[in-house]
This record gives structure tokens, C-alpha cells and sequence, in this order.
């Protein structure tokens, strides 16, 4: 997506983003969740969030997240434990695991991502990943039954998260 | 025991925001604490080696609703210091460009910020649905309060033409003539208003408070000349820190101010017409007999019928300084600075403020002391918070809440001014 | 089934301030009850008790940022807000309180609060748009009525505010106003983005920048205009040193003449 100048519609401080590539496998998993994600959002929240796919260069996602509030990642994670498996990280509270390699597939990684944009004082205040276990990487090959069947659940997840954000009380 | 917590993280529709915690043991409030989450912007240390004809500008921006009031006290303060007084003509235009932040400020409280209490509304927009005639004579009785501070003041909201020995410009006689048509249209919308919130359900309650105000020899006092209060105190302004202390409680980031010998007191609306009440005219004291009231009111809920009484006063005397001005052959009487201690107090619609300041020989201050109304009421607001929450801890946590916020909303807190107000928890045990 | 019309969901928040910048809505008295018709107001405690959860289309902020508390509570605020825009000298540029910024803090405590340690305040009274973005900021302590007006209007319109960027010296002219400055008072009106309608050379006294810096400004030749007419460098230290001291072309000219 080109970088549009709207001159009159301010962009939606709180940002999704579903990365992977569709045509490796259980890559494709993130732009897969984050498609379902506002049909599980209640309509009054629809216009409040800013919903996008990236695939490739994860480096890239330092543009996107630019001047907003909070983002929450889904991405496609390493085999770890059980296919299909979901692990939410917020980087308030935590680092991204070293032994979780994110988008192993891409050049330049969402942890490296991360890592340089904090150092440069380019992140968003709330980053939240939500990283599902794959179990093949293979080009060509469609999600594997396992992961396609979190897909929804996910969904579901990040839906709430975003409502979370969005309604979080503001303490006086 | 089961605990019973009220949180209210806000008390709306009162000037800045802050919290509210209630302890109760057996069924009895043992103890009420204001916190305070307006962040301290220590504007008495910003004074420091300021110029003195700075401060009436810097002061104003202490409170956006009351900066005649600061502007008031500062220059009082500093004409003080030098030895010199405004008098005639000048003083007569500071009494009435204050006189328009009183129909201004009680405009405001009375029908968008107080009324919806008694009427069960949650804000003075929604009331006007039901009540579309009151509120619109309120705001338009605000609107000739704002009207006369800009004609003598420059704008509504941090004056520009207040300045030590006076004003920089004063007005022509003819300019006053379309406030003049404004003001009596709003002398008859403040009668009506007086008439309007005599009529509501007032609770039973009442506490021997002690009053302090401003006295004059004459007038019902908005700038006056000595300090007195219903037990005994009769001081010069000048006095005051005599008579006055402040404590700094580690809840607030206030500091509260008590009569040395005796504790909390009250200032304010409720205050002022206690001490004198026998300064208002004749008519205005029919209107307040009419309205329910004797000469004095012990009852904070009635506070709105107060204000109101002040509303038509400052109609009537606003007309009557008008009617006899004749432009003063200067903007402001002649003065020079000198090394100093200077005090202030005037009658801000909340109540009385206290300013002192010491100024150097070259004019700067060397230091600044400024205790707003609301920090002076706030022990009294505590103490009745702990009577009135006791009469209600049987009612459902929502009804306590509300009981609680609009015992706070009686004194017009402003929490600019003195860094407080509300989010209410109550502790029982 | 056709979509019902949803009105856009207004908030007000306040930070360290006087209040003024919020009261200046509620002195829209004509056209207040219009405002309300077409907003939802969901946060606006100075105004109402309905305080519903977010998220907002549009967050009114005033007040800046002076304890660790409140810089929290921005960012819960950005996230839920469509759009945010800051009213008034506090919010856009740290206010007068941003003075403590060139202080030394601890001292200022000490000054006025018996016991500091009960005090937790940031060392830094700094504007919004330091912690968070910012879609439009509007300046002047107050700011004014008509331009607050302006800026509600046109977000409702879906449009960008109209608001002038030229100096207070184009005020006066439509207001008809001598130049104060070529009768021997100090004005700061050439250097201060205008807004408030040129009020003070109407009431003879000079501007004192209320609403801040206008772009472009030639800050150090009207310091010399200034000292020309016999104002002293403290004089001109101070004048640049009030709402907006905080404000980079008004902290630059105040330091060249400071102590």
C-alpha cells in the first residue's frame, strides 16, 4: 500500500497487521487472521482501527506503525511445541523469546523490526504479538489442517485485543 | 467483613478533577479524605523574580473560570505594598468587571452544573430537554456575565486590562449603553432563576458552620476591607496570617488552610450572606425571604438559592454603577515600586482569596502566597462528606455515590484553583 | 436496512491547566446547545456526568504533561481517540508551567509544599505533542471562541480547520487599531500567531503572546525594536517567558537576553 497523504481523515491510532507470505505454507496464517478480524469486531469499532496484510520485509513495518498508538502483529512463529498453537507477547511486559524465531521466512525479521525501532525510538507505545506455531514452510504448499483451524480462533482474539485497546478505562 | 468499595473515578461537572475516599467502620464514616490528582503547577514558585505589573496577567491563568478574582486579590495585594489605594471611579469599575465573573461563574454552576443534581439529570445538556427555558436563561444570564468582562476586561477568560493602580483603558459612558439593555433583561432571567431553584427538593440537613467573609462599611462586600467571621474574628486583611495556617496533608497536593484556634470554616456564597446579609437592599432581601431563606443558611444544598440571591444583586448594583459613572481622567492612579510586603483578599463567587507578596526595590517579587477558596473549604467539605455519607451508607452504592458528589458540587469547587477533586472509594470494614 | 446516522462521539480530557481552554467551549452559549445536537458527548466531566468508555472520534485535550501518571493516561487517550487535537498554550506548548523546565525543580517543590516528598511531579511540564501525535493544534491562552468553533465544525465536515497563520499585526489592522509600537509601547504582536482578534493594543498596552509564536517570525529584530523603545533585557527576557515559554523561536530570545 502507497503512503497516501489524507489531508482531512486522521489515521487510526491502533494498527493490525497480519504478515506472512500466503503462497509458503503456514506463513500465510497472519493475513489469514487478520481477514476475519473485523467481522468480529462490533461495528462501532470498525472505523477505529486501521487493518493490513505485509508480506516480504518486515523492516517495512516501521513506515506503517509510524505515528500510531498501538499495534498488534500476527505472525506465522517456528515449530515450538503444537502446531496450530498461539502465544501472545506483549512488549510492554516481555521481549520477544529468542528460541520463538518470528517469520523465519523473511529477510529481515519481526524481532529485528522490533528491536531496531525501539532502539531508534520508533515504536509504538503497546506492541502485542500474536504468534501462531507452524508446521511447514513449504512454497507452494497450502496452510497446513492444523493451523487453518486456529485461523478463527485468532480471529477471535485479536478482535478482543483491539476492543481492549479501545475501550481501556482512562484512569484519572 | 465484607469490604464495600465505591469507586468513582471522576466527580463531573465541577471545575478540574480528583477523588474521594471513605472509610466506614459499623456502619459510621470514620474518616473522609479529598485526593488530589490535579498535577501541582506551582505557580508560587513561578512568581519568583517575575515583574509586579506581570503578575495580575500570570495569576489570572491560575483558574480559567475566577481570573478577575486572582487578577483582584494580586493588584489589592501589590497597591498594598506600595502604599497606594484605588479608589472612586477605578474601584467602582473593578467592582463591576468582578460583578460580571460573578453572573458569569454562578451562571454557570447554578443552572449547567448544579441544577441537574436536584432534578435527577446527569448534565445540563440533557436537562434542557426537559427544562429548555432555564437553561438557555442561564446560559444567557452567563453570557452577559462574559459580556461585561470583555467590555472592561478584554476578553472573558484572562482579562487583559486589569493592571496594578487600575486599568489600561477605561470606557466611554456610551459604551456601556447595549450592556445596559443586557443587564436588565438578565436582572428579570436571575429573579426567575432565583424562583426556579427555590422550588427543588432540598435534604434536611444543616451544620453550624463557622463563616468567614469579607466585611465593608457599607457595601455587601466584594472587595472589602476586613476579614470577620459568626465567631468573633474581626481582622484586617493584613492580619491574616495571624489568624490563618496552611497544611499540607499527604492525600492532596493541596495544601488546606485553617483557622488556627478552631479548625475548618467555611468561605463562600453561604458565608458572605451570613455576614452580610444585613448590606443587601431591602428588595433583595424580600426576594430571599420569598425564596425560602432567613438571614442565615445552614443548609449547603440551599447554596444554590444563595448564589442566585448574588446573581440579582450583582445585576442590580452592576446597573447602578453604570448609571453613575463618569469617566476618571486616568486609566490607573500613579505608583512606584518599592521594597515591600503587600495583602490582598477579595470575594471571588467561591469564596474569599488571600494574596501576599513580597517585592524588591527594583519591583520583582521576591515571593508569593495565594490561598484560593477552595483549599480553605476543604476540611468543611470533608467533615460533611463524613455526615452526610453517614446518613446514607444504607443505600445502594450508586445512590451513595451521587449523595457524595453533589454534597461536593454544593461548594462550587474549583479545582483548578487549588489542585483538587474527585474519584470516590469507600472502605468498609 | 439503511444505516443509522451515528453521531461522532466527542471527549474532553484536562491535564495540568486553568480549565480556561475547556470553560471556552462552555462559553459558546449561542451555539452550545447546537454543538450538543450534533456530537455525542461521551468524556466531558466539566460539563457531564456521562462518562462512556471509548473509543471517541474526536478527544479535545487540554493541559500539558507533568507526572508520570498523566503520561500514561495520553497514550490510553491517542489510542481511542480517531482524532486528537490539543487546545490552549498548556497542551501545544507546555504552558507557563513549562518554565520549571529551566529550574531546578526540587527547589520549586520546596518553595510552596511543606512536605515535597508528598509531591510527585515531573521535573518537565512538556506539550502533547511530545508524547503522542497530534492531527491539529490550536493555539492561545485561552484559545479563542470563534476558532474553537471553527475546529469542531470542520471535523464534523470532514474537513481541515481554517484557522489563520499570519501575526497579530493583521488583527489589528481589521480591528482598526493603531500601532502601539509607533506610539512608544513595546508590543510582541509582529512575532505571535494571531487568534485572539488583537485585543490588548485595543486596550493600550502591548501584545503579550498569548497564542504563541508565528511562523517565520523575526523574534531577535523586534528584540532590538523593543530595546529601542527602552525596554531592558530583562524586560524582554520576561515577555518571551510567559504561556508559550517553552515554545523553541520565544525560549531562543528569552535565552539571548537572560541573566
Amino acid at each position: 500500500m502507497t503512503k497516501r497523504k489524507r489531508a482531512a481523515t486522521p489515521i487510526p491510532p491502533v494498527l493490525v497487521v497480519g504478515i506472512g507470505n500466503p503462497d509458503r505454507g503456514d506463513d500465510g496464517v497472519g493475513p489469514l487472521v487478520v481477514r476475519q478480524v473485523a467481522e468480529h469486531l462490533p461495528p462501532d469499532l470498525i472505523c477505529h482501527v486501521g487493518i493490513i496484510e505485509r508480506t516480504g520485509d518486515a523492516l517495512a513495518l516501521i513506515d506503517d506503525w509510524a505515528g500510531r498508538d498501538a499495534v498488534v502483529l500476527v505472525d506465522a512463529a517456528a515449530p515450538v511445541s503444537v502446531s496450530g498453537r498461539v502465544h501472545r507477547i506483549d512488549l510492554l511486559e516481555d521481549r520477544l523469546p529468542d528460541d520463538m524465531s518470528l517469520s523465519s521466512t523473511h529477510a529481515f525479521g519481526v524481532a529485528a523490526a522490533v528491536g531496531l525501532a525501539r532502539t531508534l525510538g520508533l515504536l509504538p507505545r503497546r506492541v502485542i504479538v500474536y504468534a501462531v506455531e507452524g508446521e511447514q514452510f513449504v512454497p507452494g504448499a497450502p496452510v497446513s489442517e492444523a493451523v487453518a483451524a486456529a485461523v478463527a480462533g485468532v480471529a477471535t482474539l485479536v478482535a478482543e485485543e483491539v476492543a481492549g485497546l479501545l475501550r481501556e478505562p482512562v484512569a484519572v | 467483613m465484607a469490604t464495600r468499595t465505591i469507586r468513582v473515578d471522576t466527580i463531573a461537572r465541577i471545575e478540574g478533577e480528583s477523588g474521594l475516599d471513605l472509610h466506614v467502620r459499623d456502619g459510621r464514616v470514620t474518616s473522609a479524605k479529598l485526593t488530589i490528582f490535579e498535577p501541582p503547577r506551582l505557580f508560587e514558585a513561578l512568581l519568583r523574580g517575575r515583574g509586579y505589573a506581570e503578575v495580575p496577567d500570570i495569576t489570572a491563568r491560575i483558574c480559567g473560570i475566577c481570573p478577575i478574582a486572582y487578577q483582584m486579590s494580586s493588584v489589592q495585594a501589590m497597591e498594598d505594598a506600595f502604599g497606594v489605594h484605588v479608589d472612586g471611579q477605578l474601584r467602582e469599575l473593578r467592582r463591576l468587571i468582578y460583578f460580571g465573573e460573578w453572573i458569569e461563574s454562578h451562571g454557570l454552576h447554578i443552572v449547567m452544573l448544579h441544577a441537574p443534581d436536584f432534578l435527577g439529570f446527569q448534565d445540563g445538556i440533557q436537562m434542557a430537554a426537559e427544562h429548555g427555558d432555564a437553561v438557555r436563561g442561564g446560559l444567557a444570564l452567563k453570557k452577559v456575565g462574559n459580556a461585561l468582562m470583555t467590555l472592561l476586561g478584554g476578553r472573558e477568560i484572562h482579562p487583559v486590562n486589569v493592571r496594578v493602580g487600575g486599568f489600561y483603558r477605561v470606557p466611554d459612558p456610551k459604551e456601556f449603553a447595549p450592556i445596559t439593555e443586557q443587564l436588565h433583561r438578565a436582572r428579570d432571567l436571575a429573579v426567575a432563576t432565583l424562583r426556579w431553584v427555590a422550588a427543588f427538593p432540598f435534604p434536611d440537613y444543616e451544620r453550624d458552620y463557622e463563616f468567614v467573609a469579607l466585611r465593608h462599611a457599607s457595601e455587601y462586600a466584594i472587595i472589602g476591607d476586613r476579614i470577620v467571621s459568626n465567631r468573633g474574628l474581626d481582622i484586617a486583611i493584613g492580619e491574616y496570617d495571624s489568624q490563618f495556617e496552611e497544611r499540607h496533608v499527604s492525600h492532596s497536593t493541596s495544601l488546606q488552610s485553617v483557622l488556627k484556634r478552631r479548625g475548618s470554616y467555611l468561605v463562600g456564597p453561604m458565608a458572605r450572606y451570613a455576614l452580610n446579609f444585613d448590606r443587601l437592599p431591602a428588595d433583595i432581601q424580600a426576594l430571599a425571604k420569598e425564596a425560602g431563606l432567613g438571614p442565615v443558611c445552614r443548609n449547603p444544598f440551599q447554596s444554590i438559592i444563595v448564589r442566585a440571591v448574588e446573581v440579582v444583586y450583582a445585576c442590580d448594583e452592576s446597573l447602578r454603577i453604570i448609571a453613575a459613572y463618569r469617566k476618571p481622567d486616568a486609566p490607573a492612579i500613579a505608583l512606584e515600586p518599592r521594597a515591600s510586603v503587600g495583602h490582598g483578599c477579595t470575594e471571588a463567587p467561591r469564596g474569599m482569596i488571600y494574596h501576599r507578596y513580597e517585592i524588591a526595590a527594583d519591583g520583582s517579587v521576591v515571593s508569593a502566597r495565594i490561598v484560593p477558596p477552595t483549599s480553605q473549604n476543604q476540611l468543611a467539605i470533608e467533615e460533611d462528606l463524613c455526615a452526610v455519607a453517614s446518613t446514607a451508607l444504607d443505600l445502594p452504592d450508586d445512590a451513595l455515590r451521587d449523595k457524595c458528589e453533589q454534597t461536593i458540587r454544593n461548594y462550587d469547587p474549583c479545582i483548578s484553583c487549588s489542585c483538587h477533586f474527585l474519584r470516590l472509594a469507600v472502605h468498609r470494614t | 436496512m439503511p444505516k443509522a446516522e451515528r453521531k461522532p462521539r466527542l471527549a474532553v480530557w484536562k491535564f495540568a491547566s486553568c480549565d480556561g481552554c475547556q470553560l471556552t467551549l462552555l462559553d459558546c452559549e449561542d451555539e452550545l446547545l447546537a454543538v450538543a445536537a450534533a456530537v455525542e458527548i461521551a468524556y466531558f466531566p466539566e460539563a457531564s456526568s456521562v462518562m462512556a468508555k471509548g473509543p471517541y472520534d474526536l478527544s479535545l485535550v487540554e493541559g500539558s504533561i507533568t507526572t508520570a501518571h498523566d503520561a500514561e493516561r495520553i497514550h490510553k487517550i491517542r489510542r481511542q481517540s480517531k482524532a486528537l487535537i490539543t487546545i490552549g498554550a498548556c497542551a501545544t506548548s507546555g504552558g507557563i508551567q513549562a518554565l520549571r523546565n529551566f529550574g531546578d525543580i526540587d527547589d520549586m517543590v520546596a518553595a510552596v509544599y511543606a512536605t515535597p516528598k508528598y509531591i510527585k511531579t515531573l521535573a518537565t511540564s512538556t506539550p502533547i505533542s511530545a508524547h503522542v501525535k497530534v492531527d491539529f493544534e490550536l493555539h492561545g491562552c485561552p484559545v479563542n471562541k470563534n476558532q474553537l468553533l471553527e475546529v469542531l465544525s470542520a471535523f464534523l465536515a470532514g474537513r481541515r480547520p481554517a484557522i489563520a497563520s499570519h501575526s497579530v499585526c493583521v488583527e489589528c489592522k481589521l480591528r482598526g487599531t493603531t500601532c502601539v509600537m509607533v506610539q512608544g509601547t513595546p508590543c510582541l504582536g509582529p512575532v505571535t500567531h494571531a487568534g485572539c482578534g488583537a485585543i490588548c493594543p485595543a486596550y493600550n498596552r502591548g501584545c503579550y503572546g498569548c497564542f504563541g509564536p508565528v511562523e517565520g517570525g523575526n523574534t531577535a529584530a523586534l528584540a532590538a525594536e523593543w530595546t529601542r523603545l527602552g525596554a531592558s533585557p530583562r524586560d524582554i527576557q520576561r515577555v518571551f517567558s510567559t504561556f508559550n515559554a517553552a515554545a523553541k523561536p520565544f525560549r531562543k530570545e528569552s535565552e539571548a537576553h537572560g541573566d
